[in-house]
């Protein structure tokens, strides 16, 4: 055993992390490694496999973060089941005839999209193969097309049922229903930020975003409009049923995601859509997702113990406390921090490891926690698509069919003045913090 | 190199296998999680075993899951600098990471749990998270048994990363 001062500790540890990653190497072993390794150093063999097997071996039986997996299939289901396919082609049909319809269609889908599933990764590939496509036949400005696929995929972040929301809340000392219900305003008023700005760039151009030719549109008559609702009401109706279930304290986040689960297969079967197979991919695409985002939190779990043992935790917050220029400067400072580590690092990896240091200064300096996670959470969707390293953006190059010959620069044109709205939101959320706050504080005390 | 051959799609096939039989633990969590919401809520009727059951199902899924996930790649990565390497030279870093950053870990994580498990089997310890107090060795050797995997496939892997460089081309291949 060496003893190293807390300072060094916290240097060794982040900075370890924050290099090793680079490898390329799976993030969960080296956040597990990285506090391994010097573990060893500091408390020994005993003491540090204790630490670190105890808190895998709890995180993996942890309740809460049941609803990860159950999320998870609930919206594979709900993808599966063609749902969505049907909602995307009536929105079309409806939107599309205005300047600009099309991105629209994209940011309402993916808004819906994002409250069924709760990974951006899948957000964003969904809307790739979907809209892409039909913007560009339609001649759509490429920019436009792909900022709007980003900015609209990458609020699966956000919007409840969220997974981010769900590991996030328990690290924080939060109940997850209280911060899905935090999360409903703010991102609404994302949403709906995107689509002035698609409406008003279009209006200006219309070149970026044409209509529909008058020839080609067809009559809007109440039948059409009945189908619209018809194809909207049942994936709402699923996830507000959720999600009211969580906010009137029926039950726990856990119990109405399986309920929710049960339900979208029920649609499925009333879709006609269901098979056994389905069941098959659901489960399997559950079990790949969940073990991955669960070894990260596992370990990055484990990584805070060695972390706030050795007082590093302590040191690294009494520095951004430290700060000249008061509450306000310190704050900045914490969303700086968490916005760069949200380009490189992977998301599970920071709620974790920062979550628990951030939250001694939160209550510190007398801001509430609900709030402040809240502006964390948004402030790492603004990270995720901001070049230069930005998961929504490679998700969508990646997707992207070949034939569009999508070009890296046309979509960061595309995508910075969605990071502009974002970073707007967060000082609108500073100024008007109620936003945030009034939704949860509506809640029933008991459940909150 | 027949043999090695064999023993890797042995290990692979084991990898699969877990996988295959743990993606059911998701439908146990839908179907458990359903069923004890509507009997609390519906009937008024909680049971006793719910909380432990889903608490092991999820547990169960995540474990059997971290060898296929590893198995397919599918544990994330940053690989921004990674991918702009030769995949020859990526099979390099990746051995070279894989001796500091896992092994170490997951090997004494495994030897760890095997004790724990033992112990569990040995005093026929209980889990007190609720009143039902369920025997906690069937979960522990699961656990283990997840590890044991993760350690295996890791080798797979090292195997497979070392004789890419080495040799040029992938040992599946051949």
């Amino acid at each position: 055993m060496i003893t190293l001062n807390p300072e060094i500790i916290a240097l060794l540890m982040l900075g370890g992390v924050f290099l090793l990653v680079l490898t390329g190497f799976p993030i969960a072993f080296v956040i597990g490694s990285v506090s391994f390794l010097v573990g060893l150093a500091v408390f020994g063999a005993n003491t540090t496999f204790h630490i670190l097997f105890t808190r895998f071996y709890d995180l993996s039986l942890n309740y809460p973060y049941l609803a990860v997996p159950l999320f998870t299939f609930m919206g594979v289901i709900l993808q599966q089941s063609g749902i969505t396919n049907e909602l995307y082609e009536n929105l079309y049909d409806a939107l599309g005839r205005l300047k600009g319809g099309l991105a629209i269609v994209t940011i309402v889908f993916g808004t819906i999209l994002a409250a069924c599933l709760g990974v951006i990764a899948a957000s964003v590939t969904i809307l790739t193969l979907m809209a892409l496509g039909p913007m560009l036949n339609r001649g759509y400005d490429r920019s436009i097309a792909s900022g709007s696929i980003v900015a609209a995929g990458t609020l699966g972040i956000l919007i409840p049922p969220s997974i981010m929301l769900i590991v996030y809340a328990p690290q924080a000392g939060l109940s997850i229903g209280q911060m899905f219900m935090g999360a409903v305003f703010p991102g609404l008023l994302l949403s709906s930020m995107y689509i002035m700005y698609v409406v008003i760039r279009c209006l200006i151009n219309p070149s970026l975003g044409p209509a529909i030719p008058k020839d080609q549109m067809t009559p809007i008559t109440p039948a059409k409009i009945l189908k619209l609702l018809k194809s909207m009401l049942p994936p709402v109706l699923l996830i507000a049923a959720v999600l009211g279930t969580i906010f009137s304290g029926i039950a726990p986040p856990t119990e109405a995601a399986a309920v929710g689960c049960t339900a979208s297969i029920l649609l499925a079967i009333a879709y006609r859509k269901f098979s056994f197979k389905m069941l098959k991919t659901a489960s399997l695409e559950t079990m790949k997702v969940s073990a991955f985002v669960v070894l990260i939190a596992a370990l990055s779990y484990a990584f805070v113990g060695i972390f706030m043992n050795a007082g590093a935790g302590d040191v690294v917050a009494e520095l951004i406390l430290a700060v000249p220029g008061g509450k306000w400067a310190s704050f900045a400072v914490v969303m700086i921090i968490v916005f760069a580590l949200g380009m490189f690092i992977e998301w599970i990896g920071i709620v974790f490891i920062v979550v628990p240091i951030f939250s001694i200064i939160f209550t510190k300096l007398g801001f509430d926690p609900l709030w402040a996670g809240m502006m964390v959470v948004i402030n790492l969707q603004m990270a995720f698509m901001t070049p230069p390293m930005a998961m929504s953006i490679f998700v969508l190059k990646g997707t992207a069919p070949k034939e569009y010959n999508l070009e890296m620069g046309d979509i960061i044109r595309g995508v910075l003045p969605f990071v502009a709205i974002v970073a707007f939101v967060l000082v609108l959320l500073v100024v008007f913090p109620q936003i945030i706050t009034w939704l949860p504080e509506k809640m029933i005390v008991s459940v909150r | 190199m027949t043999f090695i051959r064999k023993v890797l799609k042995f290990i692979d096939s084991l990898s699969e296998t877990a996988g295959s039989a743990g993606k059911w633990f998701a439908l146990i969590l839908v179907a458990v999680g359903t069923y004890e919401t509507i009997s609390r809520h519906v009937f008024g009727a909680p049971t006793i075993w719910a909380y432990d059951t889903l608490c092991m199902a999820g547990g169960t899924l995540y474990m059997l899951g971290a060898s296929y996930d590893y198995l397919h790649n599918a544990h994330t990565r940053v690989d921004l600098i990674f991918s702009r390497f030769s995949i020859r030279n990526q099979a390099l870093i990746n051995a070279v990471a894989s001796l500091f950053l896992f092994f170490p870990l997951v090997t004494v994580m495994f030897w760890y749990s095997l004790k724990w498990t033992i112990k569990a089997w040995k005093i026929n310890e209980v889990m007190f998270n609720s009143f039902w107090y369920p025997p906690a060795g069937p979960y522990r050797t699961v656990f283990t048994l997840g590890l044991f995997l993760l350690v295996l496939q890791g080798l797979a892997r090292l195997i497979r990363d070392l004789y890419l460089y080495f040799g040029g081309t992938p040992i599946d291949n051949a």
